[in-house]
């Protein structure tokens, strides 16, 4: 019965394997907000292609606190003032503040394991529904508050709370030359680097996947998973909402962009429990040729003692070493030509190199480095009709051969894989839309060593996604 | 006395306090965008220098590139997004061809023009940037003005504005009725005013771009503003670059059959805002 208890023991990483896949519609994503339409009374595409990925124009608004760019006051633009100095109010307009958002999808994800839950069409209605509260609050102060219900956990919470504080030292400086931002929130939110997964939510975690296995997130060792952190994880940058501080500008609103932020992140270490990862990030937006965008970007992002390498054996020992620091590193560009959006990026991992001297695991082949690449393209075929399509290629480093008697003949660990992906989108109106997509792994099925359990490798267990759902938002 | 009495009298003696508070209210003071430009804003204007026109630039690259493009061509990255192939497209500044003015069909805007578009921006279309200082603004106007060379000696007048606007009487509102179908507006705009006339279907721009009517029934759309002044100004001044003429020469010496119209527009509103 090696096979079941195999099976038993893969179910934590296929799981996580599906939730990834096959959540891509919730919580992940930014979306359009009607609220600011009603205030500024302007159509959806002032600020996005089509909602919720942002246009060059919408990532300026969001940058400068929700206000037109190189507005430093526009607060008072949501009010309305009545009376005198003595009896007078202040009012907001509420409706320009808050906005709400309901889901629903199903999705049907097939895996090359025998997963009971495999090939099983997954539904909630509603899946997601977001409340917002979001906008300038005056000068130099904007919030985003978003409350979301998960109709899957039937929970309900906030899930992103940013504040900002835009256009510091202006009449020094230069507006927006010097912005922060804190709260929880994803670090890759307003620049969406080495990942769309902000801005897109098709085949979401993939290209801002952590590029290793057999990595173990958080302090815990002992009863973790080999591959807690799953070559198809979002975490560090690219994680979702998390503490944040950043410090953000465009010298002068120019072209160029920075950003350095420091997230709270789970230690790899039990004490202390927490670590703050550094990114770096800067960018260069083109706007040179007619109906033509083009940003060129780099990324830096070091999160210190993150992950301890680990390996589980079926056969019972568990060892982890030390902690080590991860480092990732990359670049991206989006290039806008009319209908077309094409968005493409590349990132190095790396690590330090695990010390498995003197344990069960020496011997072990690890490797302290991994890649990953995105190709993304959009078309917006009529006014109604968006087509994309995706390519996402993963090569993990981490934990790549047991020692030869425990490897046997298998194959590699840390396997590559390749994913497609197709979307059609539907707006009924710019409040309604309808999506479908289906996602292809192209990577032939590889199944671990005996020694860590025989299960199908994490990355390439995955078929097939297919999905539909629809969202009303006002 | 009768309880019916005390409560009449409560009822009565409520509305007299309430009328009476609501007389001594202030009224209401709303930041709408679309209400005219305060006098204010047209004064102490910085001074046309290299200096403020780099500082427009700066303005402008951060605010207005992405959809007016770099070289003000109207084909910033934005541009094809808010109406692919419909007009409108944003501003071609080169072209020396803008919708909304005070002046003369065919002419170039005024400076204050210009200025109240960034202002105010257009309904739907473009934001409005009033939150932009006074300054900031002015600047970007002088920035704009270098795309076309045609601003450098021109000095655009605003037309006259003849007559007043008239208190909304059922016969002023008649009698814009009357001028509206004999000026034919109902061909384009409809017979009751949704912009869905005979000849709404093949309008088209300057540039080709097929063009929708004004739905009159709906001011909070109109691009040039809603309230009489602004409606007066586009019937005298028409529309550059769009199939909206100028009705300038018609209503000389009727001014006034102008502003009757102005009413029997107003009249149309379904929103509310006039009832």
């Amino acid at each position: 019965m090696k096979h079941d208890r195999a099976s038993t023991k893969l179910s934590a990483p296929l799981l996580t394997l599906i939730l990834a896949l096959t959540w891509f519609l919730p919580s992940s994503s930014a979306w359009a907000i009607p609220a600011f339409a009603r205030r500024y009374q302007v159509v959806c595409n002032v600020c996005h292609s089509r909602e919720p990925r942002l246009n060059p124009f919408g990532i300026r608004f969001m940058e400068n606190g929700y206000k037109m760019p190189a507005v430093v006051e526009d607060g008072k633009q949501a009010k309305y003032l009545f009376g005198g100095p003595l009896n007078g109010a202040t009012l907001d307009r509420v409706s320009e503040y808050l906005a709400f958002r309901v889901a629903e999808d199903a999705s049907q994800a097939s895996l090359a394991s025998s997963d009971v839950n495999s090939n099983k069409v997954q539904t909630d209605f509603p899946s997601e529904i977001d409340f917002w509260a979001a906008g300038p609050l005056n000068g130099n102060v904007s919030v985003w508050t978003e409350f979301v219900y998960d109709g899957a956990e039937g929970a309900f919470g906030v899930e992103r709370a940013k504040l900002y504080l835009t256009n510091l030292l202006a009449k020094s400086v230069g507006y927006q030359t010097l912005n922060i931002a804190f709260g929880n929130f994803d670090a890759s939110w307003d620049y969406p680097y080495l990942t769309e997964r902000n801005d897109f939510h098709l085949q979401d975690p993939l290209s801002s996947a952590a590029h290793m296995v057999g990595m173990t997130h958080g302090p815990a060792t002992v009863d973790s998973d080999e591959f807690e952190v799953d070559p198809l994880d979002a975490f560090g940058f690219n994680g979702h909402a998390q503490h944040n501080i950043q410090v953000y500008g465009r010298p002068n609103g120019g072209h160029f962009a920075y950003m350095v932020g420091i997230t709270q992140d789970d230690s790899a270490d039990d004490d202390p429990l927490r670590v703050w990862p550094l990114y770096v990030m800067a960018k260069y937006d083109l706007y040179s040729s007619p109906f033509d965008y083009l940003s060129l970007g780099v990324f830096y992002n070091h999160l210190p003692s993150i992950a301890r390498p680990t390996l589980n054996l079926d056969t019972g020992p568990v060892f982890a070493g030390a902690p080590v620091d991860w480092n990732r590193y990359g670049a991206s560009f989006r290039w806008w030509h009319k209908a077309f959006d094409i968005f493409g990026a590349v990132t190095f991992d790396s690590t330090g190199s695990p010390d498995f001297t003197g344990t069960p695991g020496a011997g072990t082949s690890w490797d302290t480095s991994g890649m990953g690449a995105s190709l993304d393209v959009t078309y917006l075929l009529t006014e109604k009709w968006l087509l994309a399509a995706r390519f996402d290629y993963v090569s993990p480093g981490g934990l790549s051969l047991l020692p030869p008697a425990l490897q046997g003949t298998a194959p590699a660990i840390n396997q590559t894989a390749q994913f497609a992906g197709v979307y059609a989108q539907y707006y009924m109106n710019p409040n309604i839309r309808i999506w479908m997509e289906g996602n292809v792994n192209l990577a032939g099925v590889e199944f671990m060593p005996d020694a860590l359990g025989s299960g199908v490798n994490p990355a390439r267990d995955q078929r097939h996604v297919v999905g539909v759902g629809f969202e009303l938002i006002f | 006395m009768k309880a019916t009495q005390v409560l009449t009298r409560s009822l009565w003696l409520s509305a007299l306090v309430g009328a009476a508070v609501a007389a001594d209210s202030p009224a209401p003071q709303t930041a709408v965008n679309l209400l005219p430009i305060a006098p204010s804003q047209y004064e102490g204007r910085p001074p046309v220098s290299p200096s403020t026109i780099n500082a427009g630039r700066a303005i402008y690259d951060t605010s207005c590139i992405m959809c007016h493009g770099a070289h003000g061509k109207g084909d910033g990255p934005v541009a094809f997004f808010l109406a692919r192939d419909y007009a409108p497209r944003p501003r071609d500044f080169t072209s020396g061809t803008f919708k909304f003015r005070s002046t003369a069909s065919g002419e170039l805007p005024t400076d204050e023009d210009l200025f109240r578009t960034v202002t105010r921006g257009i309904p739907g279309w473009m934001p409005r940037f009033g939150g932009l200082s006074t300054a900031e603004r002015w600047e970007t106007v002088y920035y704009v003005k270098t795309f076309f060379q045609g601003f450098g000696d021109a000095k655009p007048e605003p037309v006259e504005v003849k007559g007043n606007p008239l208190p909304m009487t059922a016969a002023s509102v008649h009698h814009g009725y009357e001028v509206f179908q004999q000026m034919r507006c109902w061909e384009c705009h409809g017979g009751g005013g949704e912009g869905d006339g005979p000849k709404a279907p093949t309008l088209r721009d300057d540039w080709g771009f097929p063009i929708p009517p004004a739905n009159l029934t709906r001011p909070s759309s109109f691009k040039n503003g809603h309230q009489p002044d602004d409606i007066y100004r586009m019937i005298v001044s028409g529309l550059n670059g769009t199939p909206m003429p100028s009705y300038g020469d018609l209503f000389q010496g009727h001014e006034q059959d102008a502003w009757d119209l102005v009413n029997y527009i107003l009249s149309l509103d379904a929103e509310g805002r006039w009832d």
